[in-house]
């Protein structure tokens, strides 16, 4: 579960400036939450700091009763690597590497032994629909199945929560759809919490909540499909 | 990119090696000739305290038993004296005169000592039982493309011609020039057999000087000079090294150089590394950024990069090797560039250590060079290195 209490976070600058001003919520284990709201809002700020990689201003984030902004760095770090995962708006492949090369490589470097994330990654392909692209590299694949892969990679180290930042924003409907339908499959058979952030109003029909931001305060948590 | 990069590092790793190789070759080089022909390793000179004397007295017998030390190649006796030659070029009485050492040697034992004969480039060298012939420099002679001794030669002497000598003790005798040797050390002696000089002298089986060669390849010319020193402890005995007077500096100033341009180069290649690992890790801010938000280790970042920059680093050295030994060194012997025309080539020269310090010294500048910058990198905050 996360617990979210006044968060707030200012950008410094000779005019600071404020994108979150308190928020709070709670999300529950094997949830797809989205973050909504107009440009501006705070929706990506809101996905950074619950995602440790910024640090708010104030507030607190509890996630299974540990506050994760009191981690240091490398803590933070290991947390980000071991507990959560993170897909990128525009895929964020490592482009000298093949699809299973970047989809293994977070547990690589969390010590698994080689043949178990080299298995676990060709499986996680096969789960996205990519079990035949992967020695494929990045600029071998379309934009969808790059974003797929992303989404693989975020999976390796089984996290608790995947975060994804407007993952369908560069993608045409149907590869949307498909990442849409990606992270409804992955909630229902490993009961995989998602949190991201969008602005496409269809995308609510694959979600169970959704946090509304205006002005970096929440405006309503609006629950959309119990089952989604 | 990648090849241009090992392609500067390579030549900035020659470049430290050809100098230090160029400056290693011309102080062995010297060293050489001035142990084949001035100093030997050891010279033993006559008693100086408490009295000092002039010779030494039972020569013969002394050089036997150094002989019999294990490592001495040979010795050879000096008689050092001074005079005056004097040369009537065009037999009008109007001579030209010089003054210079004379010394007299036994030509046989000398050459395995000093190898003057093998400098010789008009006439015959000296046999043992000359007494009226000498053995004349090119820079007293005169020509010969010898040392030029501003006016102070004898304007052009000829092998057979007649030279005529004021010993210091006033003893004047006339020699035929049987040879002239390349000067090329400018030492400008004279040299007449040692039978010869001890009829002028009026002595027997003495010395000025015995010069001694020995095999300094294996053993330390301090151990030869320490095991001479307990058979004759009265004697005044010194290796090359105490001998070296001015050219020491000459060797320390080489030496100075030698370092400051390492130095140089060392800095250089790391300089080189540096901009390259910058650029490169500038370059990939933003996949350094992704990678840290997926949770990767800042440490595996940098020692990525650091692995990187160790790679073009061991390429480069190991370029830089074949530029040095496979392609310089051989290319220098086969076609031999004059530093000093019969004195000194321009070689390459090189020991182990030197090399392995130079190769370490890339190494550990190629180890902070990628260590920094990918540090800088990797240290920013991971929006500002996705987003920019």
């Amino acid at each position: 579960m996360i617990h979210v209490t006044d968060l707030v976070k200012t950008y410094p600058g000779k005019v600071p400036t404020p994108a979150l001003k308190g928020v709070s919520f709670d999300i529950n284990d094997g949830e797809i939450v989205a973050i909504m709201g107009r440009s501006g809002s705070g929706k990506s700020t809101l996905l950074h700091q619950l995602s440790l990689i910024d640090t708010p201003t104030s507030g607190s984030v509890l996630i299974d009763g540990t506050d994760v902004l009191r981690l240091s760095d490398h803590d933070k770090t290991t947390y980000r690597l071991n507990d959560l995962g993170y897909v990128f708006q525009e895929y964020a492949l490592i482009i000298e590497l093949t699809a299973l090369e970047n989809v293994y490589l977070p547990a690589m470097s969390k010590g698994t032994a080689a043949k178990i994330y080299k298995k676990r990654a060709s499986e996680l392909l096969d789960l996205v629909g990519l079990g035949d692209r992967i020695t494929h590299y990045p600029v071998e694949l379309s934009g969808g199945e790059q974003q797929r892969v992303a989404i693989a990679r975020s999976l390796i180290n089984a996290p608790k929560i995947l975060f994804a930042d407007e993952p369908t924003a560069n993608l045409d409907m149907t590869s949307a759809r498909i990442v849409l339908e990606l992270f409804q499959k992955l909630n229902r058979e490993l009961k995989q919490t998602v949190i991201m952030v969008t602005h496409e109003p269809d995308d609510m029909r694959y979600v169970n909540r959704v946090i509304w931001l205006k002005d970096g305060l929440i405006e309503k948590i609006e629950t959309v499909n119990q089952q989604a | 990119m990648l090849a241009l990069m090992i392609f500067i590092l390579a030549l900035s790793f020659l470049d430290m090696m050809f100098i230090s190789g160029v400056l290693v070759g011309i102080t062995d080089s010297q060293m050489h000739a001035l142990r084949n022909y001035l100093s030997a390793d050891i010279n033993i000179a006559p008693q100086q305290t408490p009295q000092l004397k002039q010779y030494i007295p039972n020569q013969a017998q002394l050089r036997a038993q150094i002989e019999t030390l294990p490592g001495i190649i040979a010795t050879a006796r000096h008689y050092n004296m001074a005079g005056s030659l004097s040369f009537d070029k065009d037999k009008t009485g109007q001579f030209k005169i010089v003054s210079g050492a004379i010394i007299g040697i036994d030509p046989e034992s000398e050459w395995k000592v000093l190898t003057l004969n093998q400098l010789l480039i008009r006439g015959s060298n000296l046999a043992l039982g000359d007494t009226d012939q000498i053995l004349l420099s090119s820079s007293l002679a005169g020509g010969y493309g010898a040392i030029a001794r501003q006016g102070s030669d004898l304007g052009g002497v000829k092998v057979g011609d007649k030279i005529r000598i004021t010993f210091a003790n006033g003893s004047i005798r006339t020699y035929n020039v049987k040879g002239i040797y390349n000067d090329i050390m400018g030492i400008a002696e004279t040299f007449i057999t040692s039978n010869e000089a001890e009829s002028i002298l009026s002595v027997h089986d003495s010395a000025s000087h015995i010069l001694v060669k020995a095999n300094i390849d294996r053993v330390p010319v301090a151990v030869y000079e320490s095991k001479i020193v307990a058979m004759a402890p009265n004697l005044h005995i010194q290796n090359y090294n105490d001998l070296l007077g001015s050219f020491a500096s000459f060797l320390k100033a080489l030496n100075f150089i030698q370092l400051i341009v390492g130095a140089i180069s060392v800095i250089v290649a790391a300089i080189t590394i540096f901009v390259l690992i910058y650029v490169n890790a500038i370059n990939k801010r933003r996949q350094i950024g992704i990678l840290k938000a997926i949770g990767i280790k800042k440490s595996i970042i940098v020692n990525a990069y650091i692995l990187q920059s160790f790679f073009y680093t061991v390429c480069g050295v190991f370029t830089g090797l074949f530029l040095v030994f496979g392609v310089l060194q051989p290319l220098l012997i086969a076609y031999p560039v004059p530093v000093v025309v019969g004195l000194m080539n321009l070689t390459l020269v090189y020991t182990p250590m030197p090399v392995i310090l130079g190769i370490i010294s890339f190494l550990v500048a190629g180890f902070f060079a990628g260590r920094i910058p990918s540090n800088l990198v990797a240290r920013q905050d991971i929006l500002k290195a996705i987003w920019g």
